[in-house]
Parts: structure tokens; sequence; C-alpha cells
């Protein structure tokens, strides 16, 4: 019985380590669906923006920000 | 912000001669990139930093945040990748100007500043008028960077009130005279000098005293300067 419990008990905390995971993956793509992020070319891999900055010779502004809290 | 400033027609104008990029710390594991905040340097958010294609900070952007305010971090970079193109081919005069560069952008600590200098020769009048006021600002700035504590805070204003005493000039830059008038007459105040505190008085009433947030600690510090010479 004590070890049903226990194993039940794990379950209960990966699931809710799961639903924390997709919580933070969903708050991600929201913040990602942000209208400042549509209304200039901004770029939100860094690679990239850096071979942008090395191609145009233009400097990078950037800016940082969470999606995880408000 | 993001329901604001950079949502405005004038931050658009002025993206175009930026690339711009945004890092979104999400703590989602395997996400790229979730330590380039501290890497660069910041410690909470927003944070905003303008960066070469390195990678390499140019600047912090300290200023209002909006399109104004970033125009005028990005003309200070662009006058810093400048004075930089000039320093890798030019003489000591060129190093001296970058060094000053580096200085006013806090990419270089005051000690090892005054190291480079010893290795670039006399510098011109001109140049050690720039050079002194840009080491007065960056000494300032390091003091306020290293305050943890009311101690710390106490320690620093003791530091800047040697300073003025011994005759020092005050820095300029708008950041480091705040907390160096601010910090200095909380100690004159402790060491009842009303002297040391009026300069302070008025160098900030000079620069700030049009502000109507600051109008209630003017009044306040305005009385505490009374009683001081009262008590003389």
């Amino acid at each position: 019985m004590r070890h049903l419990f226990r194993g039940a008990l794990a379950l209960l905390a990966l699931g809710s380590a799961a639903a924390a995971q997709q919580s933070l993956e969903e708050k991600r793509d929201q913040k990602l669906k942000s209208p400042f992020l549509s209304k200039a070319a901004w770029i939100t891999d860094y690679d990239k923006a850096r071979e942008e900055s090395r191609k145009t010779g233009r400097v990078i502004f950037a800016y940082f920000t969470r999606s995880y809290a408000p | 912000m993001e329901g604001g400033a950079l949502l405005t027609d004038a931050f658009v104008e002025f993206s175009k001669e930026y690339v711009l990029y945004c890092n979104i710390m999400s703590r989602v594991p395997g996400d790229k990139h979730q330590n380039l905040l501290m890497e660069k340097g910041g410690q909470g958010f927003p944070y905003i930093v303008f960066l070469d294609a390195e990678g390499n900070v140019l600047a912090k952007h300290e200023g209002a945040r909006d399109a104004d305010g970033f125009r005028e971090t990005g003309k200070k970079v662009q006058a810093f990748l400048e004075v930089r193109r000039k320093a890798e081919t030019g003489g000591a005069e060129a190093k001296l100007d970058y060094l000053i560069a580096r200085l006013d952008l806090g990419h270089v600590k005051v000690a090892d500043a005054e190291r480079e200098i010893r290795g670039l020769g006399t510098p011109s009048p001109e140049q050690k008028a720039r050079l002194d006021e840009a080491l007065t600002n960056a000494t300032v700035l390091e003091t306020v960077r290293e305050i943890q504590s009311d101690e710390g805070a106490e320690q620093a204003g003791k530091k800047f009130y040697e300073m003025h005493k011994a005759g020092k000039p005050a820095p300029t830059s708008d950041d480091a005279v705040q907390a160096y008038w601010i910090l200095l007459m909380d100690c004159a105040e402790e060491k009842k000098d009303a002297a040391a505190f009026e300069a302070g008085f008025k160098a900030l009433k000079a620069k700030f005293g049009e502000l109507p947030q600051a109008q209630k600690w003017f009044k306040e510090k305005e009385e505490t300067l009374k009683k001081l010479k009262e008590s003389k």
C-alpha cells in the first residue's frame, strides 16, 4: 500500500512538472506573438542577429525580456 | 514598454539603423541563449544593450526607454565606433581618445585605464582635461556600482566628500552627478559641513531643480541647509 502511495506521489510530481513545462512553453510561444515583435523587424535568434549585423555592418539593438513571468 | 514605446512609429523609424534582437528568457529547457542577459551584464528586466557583430557590449542603455532615448545612446555608440576605428590605425593620441571613450561607456576599470595611460605618453592639455573628466565620472560610477548596503553608501559618501574637500573636480555625466552629490551631502550633513552640503545642493538644484518630482526633496534639503548654517 505504501509503495502504491509513493508511486502515486511520484506520478503526481511528474505530472505537475510536465504541466509546468508546458506552461512555460506556452508562455514563451505567447510572448513570441506579442504585437511589438511584428511591428518592427525583430530577430529572436541571437546567432541570426549577429550574422545580420556582420552582413549589414549595423549595430545590434538587443532587448532582453522574459516570458515566464509578467 | 512592449505595449508602448516599442509599438510606436518613432521606434520603427529608429530601428531601421539597427539590427533588432529580442532575447526572451523562457526557462524552457533547451531554449538557446538563456544566460545571455547575465553574460551581457544584465541583472533584471527590461534590459537594453547595443552590441557589435561579435556580441561585445558597446553600450548599456540607461536613459529614457523610448525612441529619443535609444537614439541618444545610439549616437554615443556611433561616436565610440568611430573613435575605435581611428585607434586601430592611429597613434597615441587616437588611442587615448579611444581610452576616454571606453571610460565614458564603462568598458574599462579606472585602475586598468590608469595603467594604459602610462603607456600612451603625454596627452595634450585638451586631452588631459577630457581624460580627467572621464576618470572622475568613471571613478564615481564604479564606486556607486560597488555599493551593496547602507554602510557601503556611507563609505561612498565619505569618499566623495574627501574628493570634494581635496579640491578634486566633481563629475559631469548625468548619472554620476546625482549619486556623487546626494551621497556627499549625506556625509556633509553628518559632519555638519554646511559649505560642502550647500555645494551639493546648488549643483543638484542647477541640474534637476526644475523637475516637479524633485521639489519635495529640495525643500527638505533647503531646511537641512538652513539648520546646518544656524548651528555653526
